[in-house]
Formats: C-alpha cells, structure tokens, sequence
C-alpha cells in the first residue's frame, strides 16, 4: 500500500462524454475498438448526458468474476497516469446529490480541468432502490 | 439643547441619559458576544455564525460537474482540497444571477459537513450581543423557517440568521 503522497500513480483510461473528460482504471480496459462492437452500451446513456457527438471508440471492459462489457465513448481516448496524491474524493454533498452513481472521484489537474474518475462496475450495477 | 422642560439648564444625569438614548440600547459588556458574518442575498440581509464560516474566497474558478441539482455550481480547489460550492440564491429559492463581481464564496462548516455557498456580497463581520438576536417573525416564509434561528438588526436592515448545521445537513438528503 503507497500514501497518496509518495508518488505512487493510477493507470487509467481517458475518454470523452458530454464535453467532459471521464476516466476508469486502466486495469478493467480489456481493449479499445475503432469500430462498433455489439451489445455496447454508450457512456452518455449510461450518465444520462446529453446525446454522443464526434469520433467513438468502444472499450471492452472486464468487471470481474469473468464479466465484460463493452463501453462506447467519444475520442480522444488515451492510457494516462494520475498522480494518487492528486485524486480528490468527491465533497460529501456532491457525493450525497450526484446523479452519476458511477462517479468515484476526481482530479483537478494542472491546467485547472477536472477529470471525472468512474468506478467501471458501478458503472454497470443496477441503481438502488 | 441646553435646558429641560422646566426650562431649567440640563444636570449631568440628563445630559448622559440623552447620549445613551442616542447611542442606542445599553449593552452589558459582560454580556457573550456573538460573531456574525452578514451577507446579502437579492437584496435580503441574512447571517451565518461566524463560527460556521471558515473563510471567504473571492474569485475563484468553479469547475462544473455533470450530474448535479442546479443549486450545486460545482466544485472549487481550496489549496489542494476539493470542495462543492452551493448557490444559496438557488437553495433559498431566489431568482437565479450570473454571478457579480462582488460574489463571494463563503466556506462553510455544519454538520461535519463542508461546502463553499456562494452569496452576492459579504457585508460585515461583526460581534453582537447574545440578546440582540430575537425570535424569528412569523412572517418567515415556510421553506426558510426550519433554517432560521433568529433576526438582528443591522445598519438599518432586518438581518435573517442562518442554521448552517441545518442547512447543509438538508441538503445532503435532497431536503433542499
């Protein structure tokens, strides 16, 4: 286990939805396609955003216990690292009236932007309730 | 003013008692004092403790998150921690504004809960005496009376007191 200062990082995969730049661990990405996959389910659907625009991919994703997906999302889409010092649990209130229930955490990275982390299997998980 | 109404000249005692009555009410020194921290919301004056206000911040970005209530502008960077800033016009049920020049975000703390709420303007920190602060009226409007714990006058205005602890503890359950 590393303290989020010791300059441990987090592997993780960038995309677009909506305008905004999501991400998800880099472990659950089985594989990028450049072209439709079936069955997949698109991102801004998935985050009830607005309706998709530009450039897709599709991300097979492995949830565990054998399960995979595949998650549509817009270009660009990147392998990146994030500094674990700089991921930012959500602020309770935001966590408490969020309608994205996949949303985990964030970063506000150098350039001032946010990066919006997902929990890939609550990405996937019946809402409560 | 140099005599009575006996047309004598004033005493000592009267000369006092006129500049106390100028001077507003008596206030017991010993008396606690209170620190308010007073805003202005649309026009309305209204107050947290000073207690529950860890700081005010003056412009500094606010980066929207998707997926949230109107009232939640979205989240700002305090020095490397992330905090949400709420619109309290929007929480309080006012008409919505962009945000003026002299908004400013007040960082607050209730509840063991912390968020920046976003007023129109910071008018005074200021210390008052425990009894100046009075019931509230019962010309409250309905949605503002479980978050108000009294009304003090200032500088001419009927300031609203606000329960911070109150306010942001509804707000986390959708309350608001």
């Amino acid at each position: 286990m590393h303290a989020p200062d010791d300059g441990a990082r987090l592997n993780v995969v960038r995309f677009s939805a909506a305008g905004h730049t999501f991400a998800v661990e880099a472990r659950r990405v089985r594989a990028m396609h450049l072209s439709p996959q079936p069955q997949s389910h698109r991102i801004e659907d998935l985050l009830r955003l607005s309706a998709p625009a530009g450039s897709r991919r599709w991300l097979t994703l492995d949830l565990g216990q054998g399960r995979c997906v595949c998650l549509e999302v817009a270009e660009p889409v990147t392998l990146d690292q994030v500094a674990a010092g700089d991921v930012r649990l959500l602020p309770p209130l935001v966590a408490a009236r969020t309608t994205l229930p996949a949303l985990a955490a964030m970063v506000v990275e150098r350039d001032g932007q946010g990066l919006l982390l997902l929990d890939g299997v609550r990405l996937f998980s019946p809402p409560p309730g | 003013m140099t005599e009575n109404e006996n047309g004598d000249d004033l005493t000592l005692d009267q000369v006092l008692a006129i500049r106390r009555g100028a001077a507003g009410p008596v206030v017991n020194v010993d008396e606690p004092l209170v620190k308010l921290v007073v805003f202005v919301l649309n026009g309305d004056w209204f107050a947290f403790h000073g207690d529950r206000v860890k700081e005010v911040l003056s412009d500094c970005p606010v980066y929207f998150l998707p997926g949230c209530p109107p009232s939640l502008e979205g989240v700002i960077n305090v020095r490397g921690d992330i905090e949400s800033v709420l619109s309290l016009r929007s929480v309080l049920r006012y008409p919505p504004a962009a945000p003026a020049a002299g908004s400013r975000v007040l960082l607050g703390q209730g509840a063991d809960l912390r968020s920046g709420l976003r007023v129109d303007s910071v008018e005074e920190v200021m210390d008052v005496p425990q009894s100046l602060i009075q019931a509230p009226p019962h010309t409250i409007p309905d949605h503002l009376r479980p978050l108000v714990l009294g009304i003090v006058a200032f500088h001419g205005h009927m300031v609203t007191l606000l329960d911070m602890d109150r306010l942001l503890a509804d707000y986390r359950a959708g309350a608001l």
